[in-house]
């Protein structure tokens, strides 16, 4: 760790403290790093005696009877505010579907390449064989380096499994099924070496277009809860505004009423319409309001509002 | 030595190193240093706190080389908790003393 990110990551734990308080520790610190190196020590060596940026900065919370771990506190029960949840929550769904569709993505690419590259290197060697016959195909791949374009798919195609993580079981169970025929297909044409590399190509591109069409899904059901909340409060605000119009229309039938015109009849039924379309008006707020409610629990037990598995339960 | 131990008598030592003269900040680690051996960066904090406290005010001085050092100078209210801090170290340290010493004739 060097001096600024010393001096960085300290910060990070003293934002409770006023900017000015944060600028005068740091000063210290940086000041003392300073005189570390005059003395002819290392930077990594100056902040490896402070110990723990951690501890070193609840230490220093202390001295202003701040209680050191109030915002990991704040975050864990999801206090409003600074850190909490209720802050930035849309902004973070927001941001949580961006990176959702990004990584997506990139391992759909990332299938697609494997097994470009993976047939290209084949249609070579099919390509050789058939020209030069097998032998020639070897001292050429040897002479050439064009052999390794195989032997790199291995540690590649070995290697594909990991990067996706622990939850992706269900996942493969569910592709393997998908794999099958493709595999049969292929097991034909090479018996040795080749089922394996396939199987990780063709696992990766599944994954890939699997997680691409849930995301597509997500995607869908977002904008379909969207228009649907959208509708709702549209038509809330519209009963609301009619409910006015025959409150007004209330009031005047009121007064006349009161003078003594006959139009009891009129006036009972601008009473209705003001109670049926107030009634409408609440009915369909409620509606928006009970959905995101529902929204919020859902998000707190999965952990992802984005992923599928969360909408399933009351779509 | 146990962490413990040094944790409190650590703010006497920088009360009393600070009483005989002005210091700033990496002097007086050094100085804290020569006497226990302790985590460099805790004594910033403990600054922080007795300053707090107003046992301790702080001033700007130029110096030859490299920015201005904050210096730390020992107030009214410090002398006298240095001094409070003072004899209660030495009743604790002959308290004990004199408890391990009649340990030890007894055995």
């Amino acid at each position: 760790m060097n001096k600024e990110m010393f001096l960085e990551e300290l910060r990070g734990y003293l934002q409770v403290l006023e900017d000015q308080e944060q600028d005068d520790i740091l000063e210290e610190y940086a000041q003392h790093i300073d005189m570390k190196l005059l003395k002819g020590l290392s930077e990594e060596e100056a902040i490896r005696d402070f110990g723990p940026v951690k501890e070193l900065a609840a230490e220093i919370l202390e001295a202003y009877h701040v209680k050191p771990d109030f915002q990991e506190k704040k975050a864990a029960i999801k206090l409003p505010g600074l850190g909490g949840r209720a802050a930035g929550s849309g902004k973070n769904f927001f941001m949580r579907i961006c990176r959702f569709f990004r990584e997506k993505l990139k391992a759909a690419a990332d299938g697609i390449k494997k097994g470009w590259r993976w047939s290209a290197g084949k249609c070579r060697d099919l390509g050789k064989r058939l020209g030069f016959g097998k032998r020639n195909a070897v001292e050429n791949g040897n002479a050439f380096g064009k052999g390794n374009a195989v032997k790199e798919q291995y540690p590649y195609g070995e290697e594909a499994g990991s990067p996706f993580g622990n939850g992706e079981e269900e996942e493969t169970a569910a592709l393997s099924v998908l794999e099958k025929p493709e595999q049969e297909e292929q097991r034909g044409k090479h018996t040795r070496g080749g089922r394996l590399k396939m199987k990780n190509i063709f696992r990766a591109t599944g994954r890939g277009i699997a997680a691409l069409w849930r995301m597509f899904l997500a995607f869908c059901i977002f904008w379909l809860r969207f228009f649907w909340n959208a509708a709702w409060l549209a038509f809330s605000i519209f009963c609301g505004i009619m409910a006015m119009i025959v409150l007004m229309g209330v009031g005047t039938m009121l007064v006349f009423l009161l003078k003594g015109y006959p139009i009891f009849g009129l006036f009972t039924i601008c009473v209705g319409g003001l109670l049926c379309l107030g009634a409408m008006c609440a009915g369909a707020f409620g509606m928006i309001i009970r959905r995101k409610k529902e929204e919020q629990d859902t998000e707190g037990i999965n952990g992802r509002p984005g992923g599928p598995s969360g909408e399933v339960q009351y779509e | 030595m146990n962490p413990q131990f040094k944790k409190g008598v650590l703010e006497l030592i920088v009360l009393e190193s600070v009483r005989k003269k002005d210091m700033y900040g990496y002097e007086l680690v050094e100085e804290v240093s020569e006497v226990i051996d302790v985590n460099e960066g805790t004594i910033y904090p403990l600054l922080k706190r007795l300053t707090n406290e107003h046992y301790f005010e702080t001033y700007l001085r130029e110096s030859s080389e490299g920015p201005p050092r904050k210096y730390y100078h020992l107030t009214a209210a410090g002398i006298l908790y240095c001094d409070r801090m003072a004899k209660e170290w030495e009743e604790f340290q002959e308290r004990v003393g004199r408890f391990l010493k009649e340990r030890s004739e007894h055995e």
